[in-house]
C-alpha cells in the first residue's frame, strides 16, 4: 500500500508566512506612554478597543520594571476609530478607576512601607493625588533599581528611561499603575532565585501589562525592542490561489501581470489566520478578489490527495515585494511560477519545517509564536523602514562641489614605506584586487597599504551593491521602472481594506443616487453621466490611496550623482541595531535567494521546465518524497538503536 | 587539457623575444591568448608574421611562465562577457592547477600579474588578482604586513584617523 502523505497533524499549529516563514500571530506590548493602539495580543490587531491589549502576568524577572495597569472604558479615547464609528457614548473621561487603584489594604502598605520607606495614606484632592502616583511609583521601583548592580542595562537599545524612576509625564501617568492592595500584590519573591510576579488578578477587572525594559514576555514583543509603526503589516496575510478553483477566470482592473497570464491570481488581505488543525479554514480576506473569501491557506498539504489544487500559499505582502526584486534581479523578469512550484514541491512537513532558514524563525516557530527577546526584527516592515529614511536622507550631499569620484576619506601623509609592493600595482590592477575583498578585509587593508588608504566614494557604491544587495534604494530606477511602486497590497492591512471597501460602497452608492436623479429629470444624458462618473470614482478610488502604511507605496530612491555611499554605509552599520525592518528585509531576501536556487536543482533534475511548469504528478511526488521520508526516518532509528547496541 | 598544451608540428609558430632579449617559439593559438598578441597578429594581415614580436615589458623568466599559463588554457572557450559583474559577490575560487601554477614567490606573482595587464589575457590577471586578495582574506593588518613583507609606516594618529573612518565594516 502506498502511503498517504503528511498525515493530519495531531496538534494544533500555525500557518506561517511561506516565504519568510514567520507566523502571522504576533503580538506587542507598549510601553509607558504609548497609546492603548500600541498594544495587541496576537492574532488581534487593534482595530477595536477588545483586542488591543496584552494581558496577564509573566514571567519578567522581578527587576524587568514592567508594570500593570487595569484597563478602563475611558482608554477608548486612544484609538483610531474607524473613520464611519462615532459611536462613542461609553467614553468618559472622568473615569474614577484612579481612585480605586490607589485604595490600597493596609498588606500591600506595609509591603510598600518595607519595601520603599513610603506609606500611601488616604488621597485627598486630585492634584495631590496626582503627586501622590508618582511618588508611589517611584518608590514602587527604586529599591529595585539599588538592589539590582546591574541596573540599568548596559546595552544601548534597553537604557531605562529617566521616566521610570524619577519622574513621571501627565500623559504616561494616566496609564501606569503598579498593582494596587487589594490585588494581593508582593513586589518582591521571598526566594530569591524566584523570577515572575506573584500577583493574584482581579478576574473582573482587564489586566495589561506594560514593559519595563527588560520585559521577557514570550506573549507578545515588548516596545522597547520595536516600535509599533516598524511592526506594521506582519499580521497581515495574503495568498496565491490556483486559478482552477475559479472556473471562468475574468481579469482585475488591478490584477498584477502575474495574474492575468498565469496559473495563480492573488487574494485580499487577512489580518487574522487562525491556529488550527484541519486544513480548511483559511483567512478571511477583504476585498474578495475573484470571488474567493476564505482561501486555504497552507504551508504543508496534510493528508488530501484529492484537494492539492484547493491550496493556497500564504505570505507577507512585504515578503512577496522582496521575493519580487530578488527573482528580478536574478533573472531579469518577476517569475511567480518559480515561486509556486517550490511551495508546492516543498508542501510536506519534513521538507517546509527544515528549509534552511534563519536559527531565530526555528527557535521562534510552534504553535504558537514565542516572542523571544532580541528576535522582534523578524516581525519588521522589509520596506517601510521608519529609521532607513532619515540615514538615506543624510547620504545625500546637495553640495554642488560634490561628485561620486571624491576621496571618501581625510587624506593621510605619504608614508616612507619602500617595500610596499602594492604601490607598483597600477591603480586599475589595485582595484582589481580590493573588488574580491569583503569590507572586513578592506578594512585591514587600509592600516597595511597607502594605496588602500584612499578610497572613492563611487568604489563604496560597488561596495554596497555586492554586500548588501538588497538595499534596492540604491538600484538604477532607469534600468527597471517597474520598480519605483511597491504593490499596493504592500502597503495596506485588511483593516486599510475594509475601510477602503466601505468607502468604495459608500462613493458607488453616492454616484447610483445622482445618476439616478439625473435619469429622472434629463433621461437622455443619463447613461453618458453614469460613464463619466464612474470613471471619476475608480480614480478616486484605486489612484492616490490615502490609506494604508506609506503614501501610496512609493520606494525610496538615491539619486547616484548626489549620493555619498561612504556615508550611507557607514550609517548603515552605525545604526544597524535600529534598522530592524533593514535586518529583516535581509532575512528575507536570502531566503528568496534559497527558494531560487532550490527550484534550479528541480530544473536540473527535470521536474520543473524553464518557465517554472511542474513536469512531475505532484501527487506522485509528494507521495514519493514521503516514502523517501520515512525511509530517511527508519534509517536513521535503525542506526541509533545499533549504535546504542 | 593538459594533453591538449603539446605543441604540435602543424601549427604555426611564432617568435616572441622577451625584454631580456632571449627568443622564445611559440605557438600561434596559445600566443592569441594574449589580446595584445592577437591584435598584433591581425595587424599583419591575418597571416602568421615570419619575423621577431619584441615583448618589452616581459623578461624571460616571466614570460615562459606566461605561456606555461597560456599552453595550459589554450583550449579554454573565450570568456565571456559577464554583464552586471561589478555587483555581484565576486568568488575568489581557484581550480587547482591555477593554484598551483600561482605557487611562486611575491616577486614573481606581482610580475605574472603586470605580464598579464600588458599582454591583455585577461583570466590570468583575475587568476593573479584572485591569489593576492585569497593572500589578504581574513587576515589582521599585522598578518597582511607579515605576508607581503611590509614595514608598517603608518602614524598613531593615522591609525587611528583610519579606524574612525573603518566604521561602516564593522559587524552587522
Amino acid at each position: 500500500m502506498s502511503p498517504t502523505y503528511s498525515r493530519s497533524p495531531r496538534r494544533a499549529y500555525a500557518v506561517v508566512c511561506n516565504i519568510c516563514g514567520v507566523g502571522f500571530h504576533i503580538g506587542r506590548i507598549r510601553v509607558p506612554g504609548e497609546p492603548h493602539n500600541a498594544a495587541w495580543r496576537r492574532g488581534h490587531l487593534p482595530t477595536s478597543w477588545a483586542d488591543s491589549y496584552v494581558v496577564g502576568p509573566s514571567s519578567c524577572p522581578r527587576d524587568a520594571g514592567c508594570v500593570f495597569t487595569v484597563r478602563d472604558e475611558s482608554s477608548r479615547r486612544d484609538l483610531p476609530l474607524d473613520p464611519d464609528d462615532t459611536d462613542d457614548e461609553d467614553y468618559s473621561p472622568e473615569s474614577d478607576t484612579e481612585e480605586e487603584l490607589l485604595d490600597c489594604d493596609s498588606d500591600i502598605a506595609s509591603d510598600v512601607e518595607n519595601a520603599g520607606g513610603v506609606h500611601v495614606e488616604d488621597l485627598v484632592t486630585n492634584n495631590q493625588k496626582e503627586t501622590l502616583d508618582r511618588e508611589y511609583l517611584r518608590h514602587f521601583w527604586s529599591p529595585v533599581f539599588s538592589e539590582c548592580p546591574d541596573w540599568p542595562f548596559k546595552s544601548s537599545h534597553r537604557v531605562l528611561p529617566q521616566a521610570w524612576y524619577t519622574d513621571y509625564s501627565r500623559e504616561a501617568l494616566g496609564y501606569l499603575k503598579p498593582p494596587a492592595r487589594d490585588h494581593k500584590y508582593r513586589p518582591y519573591p521571598t526566594e530569591p532565585d524566584k523570577h515572575g510576579y506573584d500577583l493574584e488578578f482581579d478576574p473582573t477587572q482587564s489586566w495589561e501589562h506594560i514593559a519595563g525594559p527588560g520585559c521577557q514576555n514570550e506573549e507578545a514583543y515588548s516596545g522597547h525592542e520595536i516600535t509599533a509603526e516598524e511592526m506594521q503589516g506582519c499580521h497581515t496575510v495574503q495568498c496565491l490561489v490556483r486559478k482552477s478553483l475559479n472556473r471562468e477566470y475574468t481579469p482585475l482592473p488591478d490584477d498584477e501581470d502575474f495574474e492575468k497570464d498565469g496559473e495563480f491570481f492573488l487574494s485580499g488581505l487577512g489580518d487574522q489566520l487562525p491556529v488550527r488543525k484541519a486544513n480548511r479554514h483559511g483567512p478571511y480576506v477583504t476585498p474578495s478578489r475573484h470571488g474567493v473569501t476564505e482561501p486555504w491557506a497552507a504551508n504543508v498539504f496534510w493528508n488530501t490527495d484529492q484537494y492539492v489544487e484547493n491550496f493556497a500559499l500564504p505570505f507577507h505582502p512585504y515578503c512577496f515585494e522582496v521575493y519580487k526584486c530578488v527573482a528580478l534581479r536574478a533573472d531579469g523578469h518577476v517569475n511567480i511560477r518559480t515561486l509556486t512550484a517550490w511551495w508546492s514541491l516543498g508542501a510536506l512537513d519534513s521538507v517546509f519545517k527544515t528549509f534552511p532558514r534563519d536559527p531565530n524563525v526555528h527557535r521562534c516557530a510552534g504553535a504558537q509564536w514565542r516572542h523571544i527577546e532580541g528576535t522582534a526584527y523578524l516581525a519588521a516592515n522589509p520596506l517601510f523602514i521608519p529609521r532607513l529614511k532619515s540615514v538615506l536622507e543624510s547620504a545625500i550631499d546637495d553640495s554642488p562641489h560634490f561628485s561620486p569620484h571624491q576621496r571618501a576619506f581625510a587624506p593621510l601623509g605619504l608614508g616612507i614605506s619602500t617595500n610596499d609592493p602594492f604601490t607598483h600595482l597600477p591603480m586599475e590592477i589595485f582595484f582589481e584586487i580590493l573588488r574580491y575583498l569583503p569590507s572586513k578585509d578592506l578594512a585591514s587593508l587600509r592600516f597595511v597599504t597607502r594605496s588602500a588608504s584612499q578610497l572613492p566614494i563611487s568604489f563604496f557604491r560597488e561596495l554596497l551593491r555586492r554586500e548588501l544587495p538588497w538595499l534596492w534604494e540604491i538600484w538604477p530606477l532607469d534600468r527597471n521602472p517597474a520598480l519605483t511602486q511597491y504593490a499596493k497590497w504592500a502597503t495596506l492591512t485588511e483593516h486599510d481594506a475594509i475601510i477602503q471597501e466601505k468607502k468604495e460602497r459608500l462613493e458607488t452608492v453616492k454616484v447610483e443616487d445622482y445618476v439616478e436623479t439625473v435619469r429622472q429629470e434629463l433621461p437622455e444624458i443619463a447613461n453618458e453621466v453614469r460613464k463619466n462618473l464612474e470613471m471619476d470614482l475608480l480614480h478616486t478610488l484605486h489612484g492616490d490611496t490615502d490609506l494604508g502604511i506609506n503614501d501610496a507605496g512609493q520606494r525610496c530612491s538615491l539619486p547616484a550623482n548626489r549620493t555619498d555611499y561612504f556615508r550611507l554605509y557607514t550609517l548603515i552599520t552605525r545604526h544597524w541595531e535600529e534598522l530592524r525592518g533593514l535586518r529583516n528585509r535581509r532575512r528575507i531576501w536570502e531566503d528568496c535567494e534559497k527558494i531560487l536556487a532550490l527550484v534550479e536543482r528541480y530544473r536540473e533534475m527535470g521536474v520543473v521546465n524553464d518557465r517554472g511548469d511542474l513536469l512531475v504528478d505532484l501527487r506522485e511526488w509528494l507521495r514519493e518524497q514521503t516514502r523517501l521520508a520515512v525511509e530517511r526516518r527508519n534509517k536513521s532509528r535503525k542506526e541509533s538503536a545499533t549504535g546504542h547496541l | 587539457m593538459a594533453a591538449n598544451a603539446q605543441p604540435t608540428d602543424a601549427q604555426p609558430k611564432i617568435t616572441l623575444v622577451s625584454s631580456d632579449n632571449q627568443k622564445i617559439l611559440v605557438d600561434r593559438d596559445i600566443a592569441e591568448r594574449s589580446v595584445l598578441l592577437k591584435h598584433m597578429i591581425q595587424d599583419f594581415g591575418g597571416e602568421t608574421p615570419d619575423q621577431d614580436i619584441p615583448i618589452h615589458n616581459v623578461n624571460e623568466v616571466v614570460l615562459k611562465k606566461v605561456i606555461e599559463w597560456c599552453e595550459h588554457h589554450r583550449a579554454d572557450p573565450p570568456a565571456t562577457a559577464e554583464d552586471d559583474s561589478d555587483n555581484r559577490k565576486k568568488s575568489t575560487d581557484i581550480e587547482e592547477w591555477d593554484q598551483k601554477f600561482m605557487q611562486v614567490d611575491q616577486e614573481m606573482l606581482f610580475e605574472i600579474i603586470l605580464a598579464a595587464n600588458y599582454l591583455d589575457i585577461k583570466p590570468l590577471l583575475d587568476v593573479g588578482c584572485k591569489t593576492v586578495a585569497n593572500m589578504i582574506k581574513g587576515k589582521s593588518p599585522d598578518e597582511i604586513r607579515k605576508t607581503f613583507n611590509i614595514t608598517n609606516d603608518f602614524t598613531p594618529e593615522e591609525e587611528d584617523q583610519i579606524r574612525r573612518e573603518n566604521e561602516w565594516a564593522e559587524d552587522r
